[in-house]
């Protein structure tokens, strides 16, 4: 079928529990896509997921019809999973919460090489690093 | 219900943290628009969309949306919530470069999303033989009047669209009963269903995209045409040679219409007919090119806002 993007977005969605509720309802309402059969299709999609939050990019077609993509889960859900941690630091200036190996930012990068904007994995590994940064957790560069 | 809608507009890099930093302020959920999104989604191998140029825009800007509870809203609560994203945002900036950083923050009303989405669908009286109506909605037809039952949804072809409403026109007026149908790239099955409503006696529906192929099969069966139409995932080129029809249809996009037109004249029986539509008035010159070269002279050509559509007959 003769498909021309109208428009699209980018949301983030518990694995398997998408709801109408925001950001879903008022982020694809206003497109007029069918609400009811997108929450259906990326709970079915993800139910092997649970417990992760996936970014998911929804396409929306000029007759209001969709596609949408999954994605790798957000660079700070991966590094508060790589440390170990459940929240960033609230003061990451001043308090600390964990540190992270260079090593497992280039993971990180790699995982999410598609999704950045970067040209290679070193840089893709400090866009990372700065994350890791502003969530007060500190980077160790030789390991 | 009311709730705070809050806009950033930041850079690629920031958003996510910033998505990150607004949910642990309490934003019952975000929402992106990230050029680098939408590029990897034209950008794909094999799935040709056509797309203004300003829908990417603006590589170097995000734009991060987030919804907060009206509790919010009040002049001081805004006030604070609007003081509190902008400290967060100079506190994000010192470790990623956030751009303009702009922050505006209005009021949305919740409304009933699971449903809502339905205003914006209504019949469509494609003509005075064809309507296309939502499930939802008990179309009362004029007599001689067909529906086609069709839910909007995942696969294209709700019928609103004016490339659908071109083929759909060119099948009224050369489709007769007792003909033998190829729907290539059938999306929701639209255009096998109003075949089959117009007398086909057999139509094979393709479709590369599963989700496509699913939907289709659903709908044939609400519109009750499974003993008349065939759906498979597949294309042009996985059909044998042997496999040959009165009318093609295909309502796809000029780049795949101009792959597809050297070899669809080999499924094409004699005095039969080739629909194309889902062309830009910009490329038509392309696909005439490629169809004269291939045999095929226009037996009609129809045009609504910037789409074409053309009727070809084959000289072999």
């Amino acid at each position: 079928m003769a498909q021309k993007i109208a428009g699209y977005v980018k949301l983030q969605i518990p694995a398997g529990q998408a709801t109408p509720a925001p950001p879903v309802g008022p982020a694809l309402g206003q497109h007029g896509i069918n609400i009811s059969q997108f929450v259906k299709e990326f709970n079915e999609k993800t139910a092997s997921q649970q417990g992760l939050i996936i970014p998911v990019v929804i396409t929306v077609f000029a007759d209001r019809s969709f596609t949408f993509i999954t994605k790798t889960p957000p660079a700070p859900v991966l590094i508060k999973k790589a440390c170990n941690i459940h929240k960033a630091s609230g003061r990451p200036n001043v308090e600390k919460v964990a540190t992270i190996p260079w090593s497992e930012c280039k993971k990180i990068a790699e995982l999410k090489m598609k999704d950045l904007n970067a040209s290679d994995v070193e840089s893709g590994a400090r866009m990372v690093a700065g994350t890791a940064r502003s969530m007060g957790v500190l980077v160790d560069m030789d390991s | 219900m009311i709730l705070a809608e809050i806009t950033i507009v930041t850079t690629p890099a920031a958003v996510e943290v910033i998505a990150e930093s607004l949910i642990a302020m309490g934003a019952r959920g975000t929402a992106v628009q990230n050029p680098a999104d939408i590029l990897a989604v034209v950008e794909q191998p094999n799935v040709p969309y056509e797309y203004d140029d300003d829908l990417v825009g603006n590589l170097n800007e995000a734009t991060l949306t987030a919804w907060f509870d009206e509790d919010h809203l009040g002049a001081d609560h805004k006030q604070a919530l609007e003081a509190k994203i902008k400290c967060e945002l100079e506190r994000i900036g010192t470790y990623i470069p956030i751009g303009s950083g702009e922050v505006s923050i209005q009021k949305v009303i919740q409304e009933d999303w699971e449903n809502a989405w339905k205003t914006y669908y209504q019949p469509i009286i494609v003509s005075d033989q064809l309507v296309i109506s939502p499930t939802w909605i008990d179309y009362n037809p004029q007599p001689g009047q067909h529906i086609i039952k069709l839910d909007p949804g995942g696969a294209f072809g709700t019928g609103s669209h004016a490339s659908t409403l071109l083929t759909l026109e060119l099948m009224e007026i050369y489709m007769i009963g007792d003909s033998k149908v190829l729907d290539l790239g059938c999306g929701s099955g639209i255009l096998s269903i109003a075949a089959a409503k117009w007398g086909a006696y057999k139509i094979d529906a393709l479709d590369i995209d599963p989700v496509a192929v699913e939907t289709t099969i659903e709908n044939v069966e609400i519109n009750c045409c499974s003993d008349l139409i065939n759906v498979q995932e597949g294309e042009l080129y996985s059909l044998s040679a042997k496999q040959k029809y009165d009318f093609i249809l295909m309502n796809i996009v000029a780049d795949v219409i101009i792959d597809l037109l050297p070899i669809a004249a080999d499924h094409l029986r004699p005095m039969g007919l080739l629909f194309c539509s889902g062309i830009l008035n910009k490329k038509e010159d392309k696909v005439l090119t490629v169809a004269r070269r291939s045999g095929f002279e226009v037996h009609e050509r129809l045009e609504r806002d910037e789409w074409v559509a053309f009727a070809f007959s084959h000289g072999s």
